[in-house]
């Protein structure tokens, strides 16, 4: 079987979003010194917080799109292994970005690539789990995180709890996105060896029979 | 065998492929910041707020105008201050503004006390009551206090108007039917002097409901470069169309006589 559509895309989007955690884990940081010493953050962490600041936001974006890419090589991927599976590519996309169809659409992508997992790739089932477990929570940060962020931008003055509670909330997003990325390309890729394990046990077959057709 | 190199090329490539793909999206965020970060210098003024007079411990119901001004070092703190005041104006300027603002402070907090003591004393001077050095050094002493954190001599002549209140009784905003805002510096001689930031200043007391706003009558004796105080006011006014009243005035006098005249 040929190399995954999306194996490329799996690498980029894991190293991105380990990017994304380290930038969101210093900006957790970053964070509580604003919350435990006010004028140390002012004086020592200000002046480098607009740069990290810029950096995390513009990632965050490129890394949407990203996955945008990712998850629809994906679904082709799960297409052609999984013949069942019943989500194309485009109506993948659909699930991600169209809203409020996005509040059914996001669990339920996460929740079928989970379910072709633990049913159908052998030695994969605790991971399937995990995948089919962590997609209700994903959907739930994500409109934590998006309230959150709204508020941000309403307020004057941001409050410590506002400040802290948004980064620790999109640390443990951006985690349970790296989480699902690794655990998606992992089980693709034993999903690919297991096609190409049973394709190598078929081709023999095929090979013994070819004789008593040709003259 | 033949087909052993070809699939190792292959596995080459492909490996190759997610790092440069990494590193050229990677740049994306990076080139931004760094853009973003780039030492470039803007000085801004935004709508402030109109204060009312008693804040600072005067027993008036006129109000104050503060307008906000900063400076900004890189295209990142600019867009935090657009952000945070959408109607701010900024102007480019150099590296040294930076360090000049720090010496514009001081010279503008002694400017503050300038006027404030013309403000005292021309108060004093049109209630015709004198005040001992005593009272006028301890009344001084907490002005300047109560103002530490306001920069410019702008509030001179409101007050002055808001002393004179306290001094005779008076409410010229009849019980809050009128809310009286205004500028201007108070000078030794009672008159009233040019100041900065006038459109924004008048922006600040429209969108916070003022129904009249004094400005310094200053056509003639405008000294800087551009239009006078009283024009740029009356320039903003009718292009914007706004509500308030702007009511140039060259001395206290003129102002507490346009007040007195204003009916409950």
């Amino acid at each position: 079987m040929n190399l995954l559509k999306s194996e490329v895309w799996s690498k980029v989007l894991t190293m991105m979003l380990w990017v994304l955690v380290a930038l969101s884990v210093v900006e957790l940081v970053f964070s509580a010194f604003y919350v435990l010493n006010y004028d140390f953050f002012y004086d020592r962490i200000y002046p480098v917080y607009g740069f990290v600041e810029t950096m995390y936001v513009v990632l965050y974006y490129v890394v949407c799109i990203v996955f945008l890419i990712w998850i629809y090589r994906v679904h082709m991927d799960l297409n052609r292994m999984f013949l069942q599976f019943p989500r194309t590519p485009g109506k993948a996309l659909a699930c991600l970005m169209i809203p409020v169809y996005n509040l059914y659409g996001i669990p339920s992508t996460f929740r079928r690539i989970g379910d072709s997992y633990r049913s159908g790739i052998t030695g994969f089932r605790s991971q399937g789990q995990w995948i089919y477990h962590l997609a209700l929570p994903l959907l739930i940060l994500i409109y934590v995180s998006n309230t959150l962020n709204r508020a941000i931008a309403r307020v004057d003055v941001i409050s410590d709890s506002l400040m802290l509670s948004t980064s620790i909330v999109e640390v443990v997003l951006y985690t349970i996105f790296l989480t699902l990325t690794i655990l998606i390309a992992k089980g693709l890729t034993l999903a690919r060896a297991e096609v190409a394990h049973h394709t190598a046990e078929a081709e023999p077959i095929i090979e013994a029979q070819q004789p008593s057709v040709s003259l | 065998m033949n087909e052993i190199p070809v699939a190792s090329v292959e596995r080459k490539r492909k490996i190759g492929s997610h790092w440069i793909i990494f590193a050229i999206l990677l740049l994306i965020p990076l080139s931004v910041a760094v853009v973003g970060y780039f030492p470039r210098y803007y000085s801004f003024t935004a709508q402030g707020e109109i204060v009312p007079i008693r804040e600072i411990g005067v027993d008036g119901s006129v109000h104050f105008v503060y307008v906000l001004e900063g400076v900004t070092n890189n295209l990142y703190e600019k867009f935090s201050v657009r952000q945070a005041y959408p109607d701010a104006s900024f102007t480019r300027v150099d590296s040294s503004y930076d360090d000049d603002i720090d010496e514009l402070r001081e010279i503008e907090a002694e400017m503050r006390n300038e006027t404030i003591r013309h403000a005292v004393d021309s108060a004093a001077k049109a209630s015709d009551e004198s005040l001992s050095d005593g009272e006028r050094d301890a009344r001084l002493a907490r002005l300047f206090e109560e103002t530490a954190n306001y920069y410019g001599d702008s509030i001179g002549l409101m007050l002055g108007i808001g002393l004179y209140e306290e001094r005779e009784h008076e409410d010229f905003s009849h019980g809050g039917l009128y809310t009286i805002a205004g500028t201007g510096t108070l000078e030794e001689d009672d008159s009233v002097g040019s100041v900065g930031a006038i459109p924004d200043k008048l922006r600040t007391a429209e969108a916070q409901g003022a129904d009249i706003f004094f400005v310094p009558k200053d056509k003639e004796t405008f000294f800087f470069y551009g239009l006078s105080n009283e024009e740029e006011a009356r320039q903003v006014a009718d292009e914007e169309h706004l509500r308030v009243r702007v009511v140039p005035v060259s001395t206290l006098e003129e102002a507490l006589a346009f007040l007195k005249q204003l009916n409950s």
